[in-house]
């Protein structure tokens, strides 16, 4: 129960509500407990005696006990699902804080249908299982002990009985719990594998239904499916067996009980109507334990949630702020790589970039060109620092970016990415993603550099976009991106090969339109046509990691094989063009 | 989604589930029987014993009868070991059987479906109200049986014992119901809302998770925190309000009882005052009063969560009762062979009603035939793709695939005969291998490097530590944008279609792999019909026919050469690459 434990924190701020839930239960087991003795005394004393007085005064105590009770068990349920809601949505909402500062290099290595289970799957079990806890943790205890010490007074002896059947019921229980532990961990593995596998189909619907892969998904599903069902079989089958023995034991109680009492009634020790007590009681403490022995059951499976949640929330939260975390006025944005070199975690462990060195300068605008897979992206993800840097030093206004403030860094470097992102929101919240206090008229202008404009129009601004902006077009959707990241107002805009999906003219008019707006700002355009880059002051041309070649278009063109190679691959539309202008 | 909330519905298709193995649940039921008869007997047996032996100088009678009910005792623990153990594969085989049926109508139902929900929650149907339904499930059939009969039996017994006092036990119980079932209802509603919530949470967690690079690109974390937050809340609020509605049932049941108590006690004073009952009588009556107080009070337990279980239920059932709207006809015609001719006649269509986006679009393709898709973004090039593969219908006009029209024929048959390469590239968690092989599960290793080698990406998997094994995570992460779109091409090779569809597959490769993989593809699309649409006119010079597309509408047609002496919008598009 380590982790369950850890976790007890989030119950700190209601505390007053998780003492009263348990504590208001006492009116409701006193309640349970003077009951049969009332009961007994009325059938004894009053009945046998014929005392219609003594009759009513009970029924009288009695009702007044019956209500209290009510009142407590009503109450005491309030307060239980009020704390466990309570600690539920804090739970939730620190492991979604958590989730949202990791770094990418732990964001990369969970899964998205893991974090999505444990965030409703485990955080809803641990709340129902804190509030049974809740209703029952003084309950046991105290009915246990409150009946214990009734039947103490009627008959130490038969009082042995109990006694001795305890031990035995925590033995059971403690073996169920270690045998059924494992088979609750690989249930809730299988829940993520069920997500994981549901939400692939659900993103790769397309391809599914190209390819008639249907029979072949559904049979995956069945797998992943049936693997849950066999595990919460096993699991559950130990589980039920824990009840029906200490049930068991239950009986077998109640027939020593009668033995016993029987020979005790004999040598005149005790009295008939005192067995039927003592039977009661003795139903009572084994039914509390019965379900002290469920609620334990129950913990354990809970305690595989809450080691899944303890593995989150102890990620190291790798990413921090600098150590002198500045956060000056603005940005000049000159920029700058010193021998900067990477490797994914997870990755073949080689480097994805070796040995990086450039310097951009405010205003300037750079090129990275390359082949598929050179690590162009990986590139300028560092310089948000979505990654640190393995080796080498990334340096913003000739500071290194670890020393800065994230957020402050952030602010001011706006990336398209590569793979645009939208919101299942309106266009307008799209576009005012980054700069919420942009102005309409910010957002036309963004939209108009983007070339958006005409589209965004005839959408309307308040167009609601389906999930990933599926309902787009793939260049409407590049340019949504990439006109939300121009009304964010970076000091160093990104554009991570933005311009892929927009055909030539399109694209030769947003590079038009960007002119005027990147004039004091740095940029860095990864583009794979010459064309979008061929006009820059400074190209890079990164292959397999390494900068193989830098300069002007002019420079490359006389030392960079690389470079040439790309060009030639593009050239044949300069002939083109010259064949056409000459017709 | 509409809701159509119908209990009594819902309840009997669960109950479909529930009964799939009907010997398993006869073993259920007749153990179950068995157990509660059994447990009838025993109290009785023991009262008798009080009654009828203690006190007596014989023992042997009492200790013949405590034996016989440790025997009791005994096969009353197996019988309910018994049941639990079958009643758990029942109760798991069908919420296996229904996780399975909602996957399979999930992988029929149209596109249309899939872009207007949110992945996060489809997921939760599959997990979250799987859970809920389950939990309650499992218990449910034993415990109504068992309580039923129960309830039965004791009050049997009770009227034979004594008819007055029984009425008096039991005179409570309709209050109680109706108490009851006004609590159920209110419960029902909050779970229902407990359980949207919690799938729109999932929804909203599941997107943020994939959009974590924008969010934290825009230090968006704390405002999608508090995003985050409002569906955190509302979940607990309806959360929170279902468990204290749920949970008012024991204590309502806890005051009739003991109202019911009160009534046994008086009614019994005043009767043994008259020498109507005895002592025996009314203690055995209490007994009975708790044994019938156990199995009301379980069915109205029972009740509150099967209140729980009908919200997961409604939201499961829900998805499944989705119409299909892209369905094959009766008939289908058998699509053998395909040649490859293509023609669309006047085809009309729009993703929403009174927005269209193709408008009266003609079209004929000859077998073998290149055809390339040109036209500024948004003007529904891919949204043609879209209705060759009758991902979407048309809305007016056909599509014909060698002279048949396409909605006549086998849809899965329609869509082996072509290949296609997305806009939106998706591979699968698994190996680079597997993923090649999706779409041709028998290719040999070396098929599949000959189509890797074909689509250029046979130099970088070859490069990889682990080559074709290696592992490619969810939605291709570790693979950069390029890299995936060449195994997408691979895989698309390798399905060996007749006809290949190619929609900007190669957006993201650089050129030099690009031209590479042309001269490729050339060899490839030899004899074969292909569609391909690229912004780098370099990828489509060679076609045989380019389609310039502008707002929904083919407004030139024609080989490069012919396109551009026209001078017209392709003209214009295709200089525009030379301006700088
Ligand atoms: N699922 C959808 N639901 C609603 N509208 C859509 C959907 N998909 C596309 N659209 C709209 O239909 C129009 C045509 O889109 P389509 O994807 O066919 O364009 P495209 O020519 O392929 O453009 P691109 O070159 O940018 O990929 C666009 O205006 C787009 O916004
Ligand atoms: N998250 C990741 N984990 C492990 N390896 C990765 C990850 N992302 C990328 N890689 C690998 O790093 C290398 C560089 O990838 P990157 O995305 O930077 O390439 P790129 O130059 O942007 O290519 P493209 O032109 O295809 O977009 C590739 O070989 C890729 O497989
Ligand atoms: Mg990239
Ligand atoms: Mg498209």
């Amino acid at each position: 129960m380590k982790n369950l434990g850890k976790l007890l924190r989030f119950l700190k701020p209601y505390k007053k509500w998780a003492f009263l839930a348990p504590s208001l239960i006492f009116l409701e087991v006193i309640m349970e407990l003077f009951l049969p003795s009332i009961m007994a005394n009325v059938v004894n004393v009053g009945i046998a005696e014929k005392n219609i007085g003594y009759i009513i005064l009970h029924l009288g105590i009695m009702v007044i006990l019956t209500v209290l009770g009510i009142v407590g068990g009503i109450l005491s349920t309030y307060y239980s699902a009020k704390a466990s809601g309570y600690f539920a949505s804090d739970l939730r909402k620190e492991l979604f804080h958590k989730i949202s500062n990791l770094s990418f290099f732990n964001l990369d290595k969970i899964k998205t249908g893991h974090l999505v289970t444990i965030i409703t799957n485990d955080i809803t079990l641990i709340g129902s299982v804190l509030m049974l806890c809740l209703r029952f943790i003084f309950r046991v205890p105290v009915i246990v002990i409150g009946s214990l010490i009734m039947a103490l007074t009627i008959s130490p002896k038969l009082s042995m009985v109990l006694l001795i059947l305890i031990p035995f019921m925590i033995v059971v229980v403690s073996i169920v719990m270690k045998k059924a532990f494992p088979y609750f961990q690989k249930m809730q593995d299988s829940v993520d594998e069920v997500n994981t596998v549901v939400r692939e189909n659900l993103s790769g619907i397309r391809v599914v239904k190209a390819f008639v892969m249907e029979e072949h998904e559904i049979k995956r599903f069945e797998e992943v499916s049936q693997h849950l069902m066999d595990v919460t079989v096993k699991g559950t089958r130990i589980m039920v067996t824990a009840l029906p023995i200490v049930m068991l034991f239950i009986h077998i109680a109640t027939v020593l009980l009668l033995w016993y009492g029987g020979i005790e009634v004999n040598l005149g020790t005790l009295q008939v109507g005192d067995i039927m007590a003592f039977i009661e009681y003795l139903t009572n403490i084994l039914t509390a334990l019965m379900m002290a022995s469920m609620v334990i059951v129950m913990l354990s499976r809970s305690e595989v949630s809450a080691f899944r949640i303890n593995e989150i929330l102890g990620l190291d939260q790798d990413l921090e702020d600098g150590k002198q975390a500045l956060s000056l006025e603005t940005m000049t944005g000159k920029l700058e790589f010193k021998n900067v070199s990477f490797a994914y975690d997870n990755g073949s462990g080689d480097a994805v970039l070796k040995n990086i060195n450039f310097v951009v300068h405010p205003g300037e605008t750079i090129g990275i060109i390359g082949g598929t897979g050179s690590g162009k992206s990986t590139l300028v993800n560092l310089i948000p620092r979505f990654y640190d840097v393995s080796s080498g030093e990334i340096l913003i206004d000739d500071i290194n970016i670890k020393d800065y403030r994230l957020s402050f860094i952030r602010k001011y470097v706006s990336i398209a990415l590569q793979k645009p992102f939208l919101f299942s929101k309106t266009i307008r919240e799209n576009l005012s993603y980054g700069n919420e206090r942009a102005t309409e008229e910010q957002l036309v202008n963004g939209a108009h550099i983007a070339c958006a404009y005409e589209f965004i129009q005839e959408k309307g601004m308040d167009y609601v976009l389906e999930q990933r902006g599926v309902n787009l077009s793939g260049g409407q959707k590049q340019r949504l991106s990439l006109a939300r990241a121009i009304i964010s107002d970076p000091k160093i805009l990104i554009l991570d090969d933005t311009l892929s999906a927009v055909d030539m003219k399109t694209d030769h008019q947003i590079r038009t339109n960007l002119k005027p707006f990147l004039k004091d700002r740095t940029t860095i355009i990864v583009a794979s046509k010459i064309a979008s880059i061929m006009e820059l002051d400074q190209i890079l041309v990164l292959e397999d990691g390494e900068i193989v070649g830098k300069g002007t278009h002019q420079e490359l063109m006389q030392h960079c094989q690389f470079y040439q190679e790309l060009y030639h691959s593009q050239l044949e539309r300069g002939e083109e063009r010259g064949k056409s202008i000459e017709s | 989604m509409e809701k159509a909330l119908n209990p009594k519905q819902t309840m009997k298709r669960l109950w479909g589930y529930l009964k799939k193995d009907r010997l398993k649940l006869g073993f259920v039921t007749f153990f179950v029987l068995f157990a509660t008869v059994a447990s009838v007997i025993a109290p009785y047996l023991l009262s008798v014993a009080v009654d009828q032996f203690v006190g007596k100088e014989d023992m042997k009678p009492l200790l013949f009868l405590c034996i016989a009910l440790v025997i009791l005792y005994l096969l009353i623990t197996f019988s309910r070991w018994i049941t639990n153990y079958i009643m758990v594969r029942i109760s798991e085989q069908s919420m296996y059987y229904l996780r399975t049926d909602l996957f399979q109508h999930l992988e029929k139902l149209d596109l249309s479906f899939f872009d207007q929900h949110k992945k996060g929650d489809l997921m939760s149907r599959f997990t979250n109200d799987i859970t809920i339904i389950d939990d309650a499930l499992s218990e449910a059939v034993i415990q109504i049986i068992s309580s039923v009969l129960m309830l039965v039996g004791v009050t049997v017994i009770m009227f034979i014992m004594n008819p007055f006092l029984a009425l008096a036990t039991i005179v409570t119980v309709p209050i109680f119901f109706w108490i009851v079932v006004k609590i159920g209802v209110a419960s029902g509603k909050y779970f229902m809302k407990q359980q949207d919530n919690l799938g729109k949470l999932n929804g909203v967690s599941e997107e943020m998770m994939t959009g974590m690079r924008v969010i934290k690109s825009y230090c968006k974390e704390d405002e999608s925190v508090l995003e985050f937050e409002q569906y955190n809340n509302a979940l607990r609020e309806v959360s929170i309000k279902a468990e204290l509605y749920s949970n008012l049932v024991i204590p309502a049941n806890v005051a009739v009882n003991n109202i019911g108590y009160v009534l046994i006690i008086a009614v019994g004073s005043i009767m043994t005052v008259f020498g109507h009952a005895t002592v025996g009588n009314i203690l055995a009556f209490v007994t009975y009063a708790d044994m019938f107080r156990r199995p009301i009070n379980q069915l109205a337990t029972l009740y509150a969560s099967i209140q729980a279980a009908l919200a997961g239920a409604e939201r499961v059932f829900e998805v499944m009762d989705q119409p299909i709207e892209i369905v094959d006809v009766k008939e289908p015609i058998s699509f053998d062979h395909v040649e490859g001719f293509v023609s669309l006649e006047h085809v009309h269509f729009g993703y929403t009603k009174n927005k269209p986006i193709l408008k009266d679009i003609n079209l004929e393709v000859s077998k073998g035939e290149s055809v390339a898709l040109v036209g500024p973004t948004g003007a529904g090039k891919t949204t043609i793709i879209n209705l060759l593969t009758r991902f979407y219908d048309v809305s007016d006009g056909v599509i014909k695939i060698d002279g048949i029209d396409i909605s006549k024929v086998k849809q899965k048959e329609l869509r082996k005969k072509i290949g296609i390469v997305l806009q939106d590239t998706h591979l699968f968690k698994g190996t680079v291998k597997e993923n090649i092989r999706y779409g041709n599960k028998f290719a040999t290793e070396l098929e599949v490097i000959e189509a890797s080698k074909k689509a250029q990406a046979h130099q970088f998997i070859h490069r990889l530590p682990n080559g074709y094994d290696s592992i490619v995570e969810e939605e291709g992460s570790n693979f950069s944008e390029g890299e995936r779109q060449l195994i997408a091409i691979a895989r698309a090779i390798l399905a060996d279609p007749d006809i290949l569809i190619l929609d900007e597959a190669t957006s993201n490769v650089d050129t030099r792999t690009e031209l590479q993989i042309n001269q490729g593809m050339k060899e490839l699309m030899n004899g074969r019909t292909s569609f391909v649409i690229a912004h780098r006119l370099s990828t489509i010079r060679s076609a045989d026919t380019i389609l310039v597309l502008n707002h929904g509408e083919i407004i030139e047609r024609g080989n490069h050469e012919q396109l551009l002496a026209q001078k017209g919008f392709y003209y214009d598009l295709y200089m525009s690459q030379f301006e700088d």
